[in-house]
């Protein structure tokens, strides 16, 4: 017996992207000449061929070319790029942060959660007029998962039989359960019931890729117009490496698009510290500001007006070795923790550029909760130190380091503010040591099995489930970030939670594990993810706070 | 002087070995690898399929001669970072950027340079000498980052006379704020290499010989007194027209322009060893041929220097 899931909505009653009709799609395009022979939508309106071209202008980060390659990409510069031109067979809605039907228009699920089957779409076509089918989504994921393949995000696929044994050279693709029954029908047999399997198949690694553009022009597929074969939105018009992108309309995607025919980006080297010049100079639409800018813009009388403070669904976080003195007493853990003011971190340090931290993992992802978090308290943690045999500080061990990389100002910011803290609160002396970027992430590396005394690092949902932070990061077994700490309880219960099929039951069980987490104070967060954009006046832009990626189509120009 | 040339073109190779030698074991040494590239860390399974792929896990004797192999059969191997596009491809589209900057900003620096040092040695301690000498100090001062966002926030911000970032070519606008930005330091150095030179040249004795023959005073400095001086401009205009098209990596970056000095501080702060290992290759040559060209530059301008 199958179970009908009732978030999968039909293509008649998907409101954000009712099914295109005739003219909406290739009317505003002035650039019929380029039209493809085989569309379907000949009887082009052409009353509004001659209507002003509405371009929106966006910046870009310029090192975005390993990652134009969606099997390959691990998220970086060029993701908003390929979401606006690919789409999976689910999309995560960036208004509402739902789950909605893409190119799939249903799917279904068996009772025991491990085969999932997924429709697709009538009349689905690739950007070139070929039609779309289900093995093309076979092809990408099977090549995703090919080690040669060399992608960035294989393990997220993992939860399909046989992919992990694909993906570590034990096992062949032949075996790997994603199977295209037929044109419009995939297959997926999973290892064992993952409730968030779902966000996985919404994922950018999960887009379908076109196995003949692959075969052609290998690894160069992404460079040129007529070889980067997309199903979204958008199709590429032109890419000049480290300087520009353009896109426009796709008039062989299934849905409507309301956005601006062309989008823009303008790729810099560094676009959180530059876009904000080109911007002011009038050549973007948007931009995100960072550092000393915000109390600028935020001072400025016609800049004030545009700028926006956004949640992203993240935390940066000291993490502390938990096998080493004297961290490996809970005691002192708790102690540093309750000591660090986190409001005044972000408030006073970082001039409020993020949002304060409220427990290790970021507000919004299913399990956490706010009250499980530890809060300043000095008195408790004066007496908490006191406890653990450092009343004052007295006795604490000299060269306890603090390890930063020095690639980001805010790093050296957070270590300075941190240091004079428990300084001042808890009469403890902490050695900070800065390390270049590279060198840091060497060192990280290899605290594997040597021992430290504490870093910070962070992380950002890929997708909004409680697997993508509690059992990715925090189980033992994984030590993602080798802070050495174990905790058998809150081990069986991320076990628990990530098989769970119940949506309430399983947030119960991460809610249990997440005041473990937070008690446990193996990791201190300092801050959650935050950023400031400022838009022209008259534009309309969401970004949903995981990835919050601009979507084209959901912008709104002014009139 | 054929001779001269080939013998200087052939010590080359054993240069470029030496370079390729210790780049090689130096980016090698250094700590870090080339996959980390985001906020997040990446899974270890990643990196660790990546290395496999990419033979990183080989013996290092084993890289350095695979990959020097490579480069004797002209395949400098694919970027890291850029997996679409080659060592060979990155450098084919960059290069001919920076060349078109440098010789851009040496022309700039030697129209406003060459006649200030001029100018200011004619004119010795006079206003027009100390004004030259507080704009030739003030460029060499002020480092190119510096005079380029200078520039940006006047004329692209302030005024909106001109763009605040972007490359079209040689015959865009776009090329105006980074050129200034980059040509103005080494004008300023020509320029007190040309003042002082030219006033040592002034004191010698063929220029009472010129003048005692009736020249007139704007023949006997362009013609006598200043293709003299012009030896010691010549080898600084040299040294910096390679700083130039190497080392703007500011400008580049700031201004979005996509030249060469860009790709060698990414591919060195990114790790990204074949394009590291490509582009210092491609410099050593620059670097060569630019000594070369000044070398035989000398014999055009001293008739005492000859080569044989």
């Amino acid at each position: 017996m199958l179970l009908l899931m009732a978030c999968g909505p039909s293509a008649t009653t998907e409101p954000t992207k009712p099914p295109a009709q005739p003219p909406a799609t290739t009317a505003a395009q002035p650039t019929a000449a380029v039209a493809q022979p085989t569309a379907t939508k000949p009887a082009a309106a052409p009353t509004t061929a001659t209507a002003k071209k509405t371009v929106l202008r966006l910046p870009e980060g310029a090192k975005i070319t390993n990652t134009m390659d969606p099997g390959i990409s691990s998220g970086g510069n060029g993701l908003e790029q390929i979401q606006n031109m690919f789409e999976p067979l689910l999309y995560v809605d960036q208004i509402s942060g739902e789950l909605k039907a893409g190119q799939a228009e249903k799917w279904t699920i068996s009772p025991d959660g491990v085969t999932y089957t997924f429709n697709l779409r009538a009349g689905l076509k690739w950007s070139d007029g070929q039609p779309l089918k289900a093995g093309d989504f076979e092809y990408a994921w099977k090549r995703v998962t090919d080690p040669a393949t060399k992608s960035r995000y294989t393990q997220y696929f993992y939860p399909i039989k046989g992919a992990e044994a694909f993906n570590t050279g034990k096992g062949t693709a032949a075996d790997m359960m994603v199977k295209a029954t037929d044109d419009r029908t995939l297959v997926v047999t999973l290892e064992r019931p993952a409730p968030f399997f779902l966000q996985i198949v919404a994922a950018w690694s999960a887009m379908p890729i076109r196995k003949d553009t692959i075969d052609k022009n290998g690894d160069k597929w992404t460079l040129n117009k007529d070889t980067y074969i997309s199903n979204g939105h958008y199709r590429l018009v032109e890419w000049k490496p480290e300087q520009s992108m353009r896109v426009e309309k796709n008039p062989n995607y299934w849905g409507d698009n309301p956005g601006p025919d062309e989008i823009v980006w303008t790729l810099f080297e560094d676009p959180n510290a530059q876009a904000i010049k080109s911007y002011e100079a009038g050549e973007l639409d948007h931009a995100q500001v960072v550092g000393p800018d915000i109390p600028r813009i935020r001072a400025d009388a016609k800049l004030s007006k545009e700028v926006q403070k956004l949640a992203r669904q993240g935390s940066n976080w000291i993490v502390l070795d938990t096998t080493n003195p004297p961290f490996n007493n809970i005691k002192v853990r708790q102690a540093l923790n309750y000591a660090l003011d986190k409001a005044k971190i972000n408030q006073v340090v970082l001039k409020d550029g993020y949002f304060d931290a409220v427990s290790v993992v970021a507000p919004g992802v299913p399990g956490q909760v706010n009250a499980n978090g530890i809060g300043y308290d000095a008195a408790k943690a004066k007496q908490l130190l006191a406890d653990a045999g450092y009343p004052g500080g007295k006795g604490w061990p000299a060269n306890v380091k603090y390890t930063y990389s020095s690639s980001s100002a805010d790093n050296k910011a957070i270590g300075e503010a941190v240091q004079a803290i428990w300084k001042d609160t808890l009469g403890i002396d902490i050695v900070l040591e800065p390390l270049e970027a590279k060198a840091f992430d060497d060192w990280r590396t290899s605290r594997k099995n040597q021992p430290y005394g504490m870093y910070i690092n962070g992380w950002g949902s890929d997708y909004e489930d409680p697997n993508n932070w509690y059992n990715l990061l925090f189980d033992s077994k994984g030590d993602f970030y080798y802070s050495h700490w174990k905790n058998a309880q809150f081990d069986q219960l991320i076990d628990a939670g990530l098989k769970e099929l119940d949506v309430a039951k399983r947030k119960a069980l991460y809610e249990q594990a997440d005041k473990i987490l937070n008690d446990e104070s193996a990791y201190i967060t300092v801050y959650h993810w935050g950023r400031f954009v400022v838009t022209k006046p008259g534009y309309t832009i969401p970004r949903f706070r995981v990835l919050g990626r601009v979507m084209g189509y959901l912008v709104k120009m002014p009139q | 002087m054929t001779n001269y040339v080939i013998r200087r073109v052939l010590t080359l190779f054993p240069t470029l070995l030496v370079v390729y030698t210790l780049t090689f074991f130096i980016v090698h040494a250094t700590p870090g690898g080339p996959w980390d590239e985001s906020e997040k860390p990446l899974p270890q399974a990643v990196k660790d399929n990546l290395n496999k792929q990419y033979h990183l896990n080989d013996p290092l004797y084993k890289q350095y001669i695979d990959y020097l192999s490579n480069v004797l059969r002209g395949d400098f191997g694919p970027s890291y970072r850029d997996t679409a596009r080659s060592v060979s491809d990155i450098i084919a589209a960059s290069l001919p950027v920076s060349l078109q900057l440098g010789f851009a900003s040496m022309l700039f620096a030697v129209a406003f340079g060459l006649p200030l040092g001029v100018l200011a040695a004619i004119k010795q301690n006079t206003w027009i000498d100390y004004g030259a000498s507080l704009i030739t100090v003030t460029g060499i001062a002020t480092p190119p980052f510096v005079r380029v966002t200078i520039l940006i926030v006047a004329l692209a911000i302030g005024v909106h006379w001109l763009p605040s970032q972007g490359w079209e070519g040689l015959f865009d606008v776009r090329i105006i704020i980074p050129t200034i930005a980059l040509g103005s330091g080494p004008g300023a150095i020509l320029a007190r290499y040309a003042r002082s030179s030219l006033l040592e040249a002034l004191t010698q004795d063929y220029l009472r010989t010129a003048r005692a023959k009736g020249l007139r005073e704007s023949q006997v400095i362009i013609r006598h007194a200043l293709k003299n001086a012009l030896i010691p401009v010549v080898t600084v205009a040299g040294v910096t027209l390679t700083n130039v098209i190497t080392g703007a990596f500011f400008v580049e970056s700031i201004y979005g322009v996509p030249g060469i000095g860009r790709q060698f501080i990414n591919s060195a702060t990114g790790r990204d060893y074949p394009l590291l290992l490509g582009i210092t290759l491609v410099f050593a040559v620059i670097i060569a041929l630019m000594n070369l060209l000044v070398d035989i530059s000398y014999g055009f301008l001293d008739p005492r220097v000859r080569y044989s």
